[in-house]
């Protein structure tokens, strides 16, 4: 369980009290492939419109 | 307008206004009204930080830009995904886990109050100014187009922007911002239809986009390297990428949205959304304006798509001249429509030389009534006195009004104002979040019900939303205004990611480094942008790293009174 530093803990006068998130609030699943995927798209669209550029100004 | 568009326009308020208010039921504490209770699924979340990023000015001001310019605005958007992920990997399970309601706040758990204090007085004033603008612009293009009262029109978007919001909190915007959306992608796709179905019978889209080509408006990618110009592959990419870290991961108005999400991944897999489908999005905005500008190829455009300018300059001591003008235009028009129609025809015939042929007359004949055009915005610049006078967000309503048909004109003017109405509602429970919880409850009122905090919180929406009408009917007076507004955004995205790249970067950096550092990083984009030619764009970069190095150099002179927390 994560421990959350409060304002306290900093020698601040704190406002906002330490709510330890359950499991669910922290839901940490892997996202290597969804980044992949963001970065393959967004190469083929730059092709793409690089492509389209290039046919219609031609 | 016709009845049944003024009707669409009414039943789409009530709509909105009306699923807004609704979501304030059982809305009795601050987490809830700031935070959705971390209850809200990652595709609405996605939805609502887009539709937050796509104002009206987007709508109305880059189908313009695809009008007159063509494709080239793409490039801006082009660190965008790459951004995302950045801010995935990093802030948003930063901000997530430290359970703040503000960006700023992580600050104070970082650094020091003071840094907390100064970065969200920089949102507020920032954000609050750009609020007035996000309505003055839109309202001052509707006022004319539907020929109704500036303030009228103002307050027509601001007042039940604020209502739904005051009452119905982060959950109102965010299952409006949902439905704006789908409005908006809607009246999109109807303009798009509307404007390949206005094409002559004997010419295809492909043709028509051929002869578009000509003029350079399909271009989409430029490779050159030159700091002074705006729109390049390498200012998107680089300067972009960081402008859309300093606002994605550093305006309160977007953090917030993604503090919303249920779980980490949620609020990643909402930035996944943009991060795929805004480049696509924003590619079929400007290429509706750059169909907009085929269709007015073989239909007669206005001289000036700004009909207040058009009939001063009719009943003004330069009728003559004006008339002539227009009489001109026409005939160019006519000349440019047989050019166009006759490169259009050359593609169909296997003659590479005819078709060049045709493509050079068709290239003159738009620069002939480009240069009319010119002459007639010079001529409404002389007799107005208006230096800044541009009519490039007209062309879109104005072709919106003119040319489709009764249900789709009242459609897209909902879409138009949802855009609005999307942007402004999220900006307006941000600033109120920052107004209560940095400020209110930080420096005044440390503790208090939840009950009186929601009571502030409804109230600072209030005022956050009249006073963004109040600076809207004032802005729309100050055309450079609007301009200084939103390049003061660039001062003040890059300098705040600065200092959050210092929080996450340099564990060993100190408050003092972080607030002189903000300082430092400000005063430097300033100076830069007063003596120099630069793009704005690179005045993020430019902010962002004067914030590190200062900081860093301030850091390193001074040792660190406490552990740095993660």
């Amino acid at each position: 369980m994560n421990h959350i530093p409060t304002q306290e803990m900093d020698g601040h006068a704190g406002t906002t009290p330490t709510v330890i998130p359950n499991n669910s609030e922290t839901d940490d699943s892997p996202m290597g492939r969804t980044y992949l995927a963001v970065l393959i798209l967004e190469t083929i669209v730059l092709a793409g419109l690089w492509f389209l550029s290039r046919y219609f100004s031609s | 307008m016709h009845f049944i568009d003024w009707l669409i326009i009414t039943i789409y308020l009530i709509w909105i206004v009306s699923d807004g208010l609704k979501r304030s039921k059982g809305l009795n504490a601050v987490r809830g009204y700031f935070l959705a209770n971390r209850s809200l699924p990652w595709w609405a979340v996605g939805l609502t930080v887009m539709a937050t990023q796509m104002s009206a000015i987007t709508l109305v001001g880059t189908t313009g830009q695809g009008y007159t310019d063509g494709m080239r605005f793409v490039q801006f958007y082009f660190g965008l995904p790459v951004a995302m992920i950045i801010l995935s990997v990093t802030l948003v399970p930063f901000f997530y886990r430290a359970n703040v309601y503000t960006a700023y706040e992580y600050l104070e758990h970082r650094f020091d109050v003071r840094t907390r204090t100064l970065a969200s007085l920089l949102f507020l004033l920032s954000r609050g100014l750009q609020a007035g603008v996000v309505i003055a612009a839109p309202a001052v293009i509707l006022s004319i187009i539907l020929n109704l009262n500036l303030t009228i029109t103002i307050l027509a978007i601001g007042l039940p922007t604020t209502v739904y919001t005051m009452f119905g909190g982060v959950q109102a915007v965010t299952w409006t911002d949902v439905k704006q959306m789908v409005i908006i992608v809607a009246g999109l796709a109807a303009a798009i239809v509307g404007l390949v179905m206005g094409l002559p019978d004997e010419i295809g889209v492909g043709e028509a986009l051929h002869v578009a080509g000509t003029t350079g408006r399909l271009l989409t990618l430029d490779f050159t390297f030159d700091l002074n110009e705006t729109y390049t592959v390498w200012s998107g990419m680089i300067g972009g990428l960081f402008l859309m870290l300093g606002y994605f991961g550093c305006d309160q108005s977007q953090v917030q949205r993604y503090l919303t999400a249920r779980s980490v991944t949620a609020g990643r897999q909402s930035l996944m959304l943009s991060a795929f489908a805004k480049i696509p999005l924003q590619a079929l905005i400007l290429l509706t304006g750059v169909l907009v500008f085929t269709f007015y190829l073989f239909n007669a455009p206005p001289m000036l798509f700004n009909t207040v300018h058009d009939q001063q300059m009719r009943s003004s001591p330069h009728m003559a001249e004006y008339e002539e003008l227009n009489s001109n235009f026409l005939q160019a028009f006519n000349d440019r429509r047989e050019a166009a129609r006759a490169a259009a025809a050359a593609r169909r015939m296997p003659d590479p030389n005819g078709i060049e042929a045709a493509d050079a007359l068709f290239q003159k004949r738009d620069l002939e009534l480009s240069h009319i055009r010119d002459d007639a915005k010079a001529l409404v610049i002389e007799a107005t006195g208006d230096r800044s006078y541009s009519d490039v967000n007209y062309v879109f309503p104005t072709f919106v009004t003119t040319q489709l048909p009764i249900g789709v004109v009242g459609l897209i003017i909902a879409a138009i104002l949802a855009a609005a109405m999307s942007s402004i509602a999220a900006e307006l429970n941000s600033l109120s979040t920052a107004t209560v919880i940095d400020f209110y409850r930080r420096h005044f009122r440390r503790e208090a019900s939840d009950e009186h905090y929601m009571r502030v919180s409804k109230m600072t929406t209030g005022f956050w939303g009249l006073t963004a009408s109040i600076i809207a009917m004032y802005a729309v007076n100050l055309g450079t205004l609007i301009e200084v507004v939103n390049r003061f955004g660039s001062f003040f995205y890059g300098s705040l990611l600065g200092v959050f790249m210092l929080a996450i970067l340099v564990r060993w950096a100190t408050a003092r480094g972080a607030f002189w550092g903000l300082i430092g990083g400000m005063t430097s984009v300033t100076a830069v942008a007063l003596t120099s030619e630069i793009s704005f764009l690179w005045l993020n970069v430019v902010g962002a790293i004067a914030v590190f190095l200062v900081g860093i150099a301030i850091s390193a002179f001074q040792p660190s009174k406490k552990p740095a927390s993660s």
